[in-house]
């Protein structure tokens, strides 16, 4: 079985360089239930991880809804440990374990989306119907 | 490759409907086919392959095929990797479909325009099926069909599987497409590739973008799945819900099944009893009553709880409700090495391991899967009751001990538990020493409760049954058959004073296994009992009957606890006990394994890992016990 | 006449048990004679695209 490999030396949220990451990031494994976030980054950025090789982990997650600027929000935690967890992934909702969750960074939710991806989203996102 | 018009090869048009999870493909799949379908197995993988076929309003005679839920063309499963195949048309076996038919729920369309956007590159003609639009309508959701079509560059269809009117428009637009008009998404060549994270974090914006543009969020969000939830997910509550629901289910196998299967079971009496009358006594009597109407209907007699069973697992999943009982369970079953969805087979199999293996369809992943299956028979099936109560009754005094508790019934307790705790044990080998590594992750949607429709649970319930008894009539069949032949070649000579099954070829094997079993504390006549008991466990009373030449058979029960009474140790009963815990005394789960695994790899495995387990703890208890001057 | 009938339906049960078995070996042997396409992605697949 593969061990986190992290090194204790660094920090909790290793920065990528593909996105500034705020300050108060931190994995949604580590939210509690009724905290509501949003993603920052998806993915290991190679760590590795004892369920699924770094880069599947972090398409699987994509693919299930959890793309950086989705709003998070812990529903409900299981009895033991309290895992698994269960998620509303924007308008949809979403069960997985902690040790899956690790791979999600998450960051206050602020409705307005002031940070940068958020705001490159809405400029897409514009309704322009009549 | 030429596309110009989709259905141009001449043959029936082919249509594979693809779609995330709980998409309401199989009730638009079932809208489209009614009753003209059939399920199997995709050659050479374990995943279930539903085809139907149906005649447009226009005449044309068409295909389905429902593919097994996706989010991605990416397949991470056996299931996924088949929807890829066939997608692709590089399925072995399965020819290319000549139009996809991309399901969507309209009320959930975030990750599906995702999966048509790579449905795109795949350069198939294409269709968008947008089902349920009804309750998207109600919700308040407004989807503007034109635009979204035109964002997508897919011909988009409103549909509503569960009312009859509510797939005319797909239909009409098949009929189009059949004629050759320019009504799918016309093909071109497949650019399809897997995607890299990059790539599906793009898709993802550009269906966003057209989320956006075409459809208005709901005004009215569907809070009783909000509300459900909170006491179904509670840790607490929930878990003690889960249980009612089970102890419920498990009743209901037990109690509602049983006058039926007492009805079938006379039913097959009489038929034997008839054919006794009118055919001379010889092998061919022997062979039908014995064999084919012995075998068949100790198989046949468990339908009724197959059919109960699986109406409780339809129902629970078609509301919506077994993914939270996965997660429910997750912690519990992962203790194990087992996937949470583990859960509902294995407790399933306590009525019979059949329906327990054939409700491990609800796993995804192949490893998952198979652990569960190879520890579906260590759970105690009722078969196994009436060997259990003629040993514990014979052996096992009746008195209270601890003031309260029966001895006879603590035994019992104790051979569930025993039967339990080896089936996690047996789990965990497997999943956390023989297959390490990587350990699949629990990631699920948890899709918004749905009231069941009825046609569809009639429909669901109906396949399995017809699954059940197709099996039943040929692979069973053929192994009752074998084993009737076993258990009466060599007939007996003349003037032979044992019953016939003793200068049987089981009679001899028995007697040739004779020295093998011996450290065990069994006897000939046990292992001859135990060559029939092979068809179903509880044929052993029955067998034991035979070979000890006690007359009537089951119904005399008590002539064979004396006589078993007289002439077994009590450290030779418990280690019978002890055997009948752990041994693969039922040909028709193996012939189930063999079924649904497409192999006789796993049926051997299985057969031989519990042969050596029931060996072993055989073993030990006749040893204990015999050093504690039981023998 | 019985024997014979018995005999046959006895043969058929152990055929039908043994026909996925058989069918695998005679695809092997076709695939490995070149006479049919392999599983795809095998050297001798002959999948397009």
């Amino acid at each position: 079985m593969h061990i986190s490999s992290r090194p204790a030396a660094a920090p909790a949220v290793p920065d990528t360089g593909r996105t500034t990451l705020p300050a108060d990031a931190r994995p949604l494994s580590r939210a509690a239930k009724g905290e509501v976030g949003r993603v920052v980054r998806v993915g290991l950025d190679g760590v590795i991880h004892d369920s699924l090789n770094p880069e599947e982990l972090e398409r699987r997650l994509l693919e299930i809804g959890f793309v950086e600027g989705a709003r998070v929000e812990i529903l409900h935690e299981g009895l033991f440990g309290r895992d698994p967890i269960a998620v509303r992934v924007d308008d949809m909702r979403v069960a997985l374990r902690r040790r899956e969750a690790e791979a999600i960074l998450i960051t206050r939710w602020q409705p307005d989306g002031a940070s940068p991806a958020g705001a490159a989203l809405h400029v897409i996102a514009e309704d322009t119907r009549p | 490759m030429s596309l110009a018009s989709p259905f141009s090869h001449g043959g029936a048009p082919r249509i594979a409907l693809v779609g995330n999870p709980n998409c309401g493909k199989t009730a638009l799949f079932n809208a489209l086919t009614g009753s003209r379908q059939k399920v199997a197995n995709y050659a050479g993988v374990t995943v279930e392959r539903k085809e139907g076929s149906f005649t447009t309003p226009g005449g044309h005679r068409v295909q389905v095929l429902d593919l097994p839920g996706t989010y991605s063309l990416r397949a991470r499963s056996p299931d996924e990797e088949v929807t890829r195949d066939v997608v692709l048309g590089r399925f072995r076996g399965e020819a290319e479909p000549d139009l996809l038919v991309c399901v969507a729920d309209a009320t959930n369309l975030r990750l599906v325009l995702r999966l048509v956007l790579e449905l795109k590159m795949v350069g198939r003609p294409l269709l968008l099926a947008l089902n349920m639009f009804d309750i998207a309508k109600h919700r308040g959701i407004e989807i503007d069909v034109d635009r979204l079509s035109a964002e997508l560059g897919v011909p988009v269809v409103p549909t509503v599987a569960v009312r009859r009117a509510g797939t005319v428009d797909l239909l009409k637009r098949i009929d189009a497409a059949a004629e050759g008009l320019e009504v799918v998404a016309p093909g071109t060549g497949n650019t399809w590739h897997e995607p890299s994270a990059e790539e599906v974090r793009a898709t993802h914006r550009e269906a966003e973008r057209i989320i956006k543009l075409a459809v208005r969020p709901p005004t009215r969000p569907d809070t009783w799945t909000t509300r459900l939830d909170t006491v179904l997910l509670n840790p607490v509550a929930g878990l003690l819900i889960l249980l009612t629901i089970l102890f419920f289910m498990f009743q209901a196998v037990f109690t509602w099944a049983q006058p039926v299967m007492d009805g079938i079971k006379a039913g097959f009496d009489g038929l034997s009893a008839w054919i006794n009358g009118t055919l001379p006594d010889g092998l061919l009597r022997s062979l039908i009553t014995d064999g084919v109407i012995a075998g068949v209907g100790s198989v046949v007699v468990f339908l009724p709880q197959i059919v109960i069973l699986f109406t409780f697992i339809i129902l629970l999943e078609d509301f919506g409700y077994m993914p939270r009982a996965a997660f429910l369970m997750d912690k519990i079953m992962g203790g194990a090495g087992l996937h949470g969805r583990a859960f509902i087979p294995l407790l399933s199999s306590f009525a019979c391991a059949i329906p327990g293996i054939m409700a491990t369809r609800v796993i995804d992943n192949r490893r998952d899967r198979l652990a569960t299956i190879m520890v579906a028979p260590l759970m105690t099936c009722s078969a196994r009751i009436p060997v259990y109560t003629l040993i514990i009754s014979a052996f096992v005094p009746d008195r209270t001990v601890g003031g309260a508790f029966s001895l006879q019934g603590l035994v019992m307790f104790g051979l569930y538990a025993a039967g339990i705790l080896s089936a996690l044990l047996v789990a965990f080998v497997m999943r956390r020493l023989v297959w390490r590594g990587t350990v699949e992750p629990f990631l699920m949607e948890l899709p918004a409760y749905k009231v069941p429709d009825a046609k569809n649970l009639v429909m669901g319930v109906w396949t399995r049954a017809k699954a059940f008894l197709q099996r039943a009539g040929t692979t069973i069949l053929s192994i009752m058959i074998l084993i009737w032949f076993l258990s009466s070649f060599p007939g007996a000579p003349e003037g032979a004073t044992d019953p016939a099954i003793d200068y049987s070829i089981a009679g001899m094997v028995g007697h040739w296994l004779q020295p093998l079993v011996a450290p065990i504390g069994f006897n000939w006549q046990m292992t001859v009992a135990l060559i029939p008991g092979m068809a179903a466990r509880e044929v052993a009373v029955a067998a034991l009957g035979t070979v000890y030449a006690v007359g009537g058979g089951e119904e005399n029960v008590s002539a064979l606890m004396d006589t078993l009474g007289h002439s077994w140790s009590l450290a030779t009963a418990l280690s019978f006990l002890a055997w009948y815990v752990f041994a693969p005394q039922c040909a028709s789960t193996l012939g189930v394994v063999r079924r649904e695994t497409n192999s006789l790899k796993w049926p051997i495995i299985m057969f031989v890992y519990m042969t050596t387990l029931a060996y072993l703890a055989s073993l030990a208890t006749y040893h204990i016990a015999a050093s504690l001057g039981w023998a | 006449m019985q024997q014979v009938i018995v005999g046959l339906v006895v043969v058929a049960a152990l055929a039908w048990v043994l026909r996925p078995s058989v069918m695998r070996i005679v695809r092997r042997r076709r695939v490995a004679a070149g006479k049919a396409p392999g599983p795809c992605g095998s050297d001798n697949c002959n999948c397009g695209g």
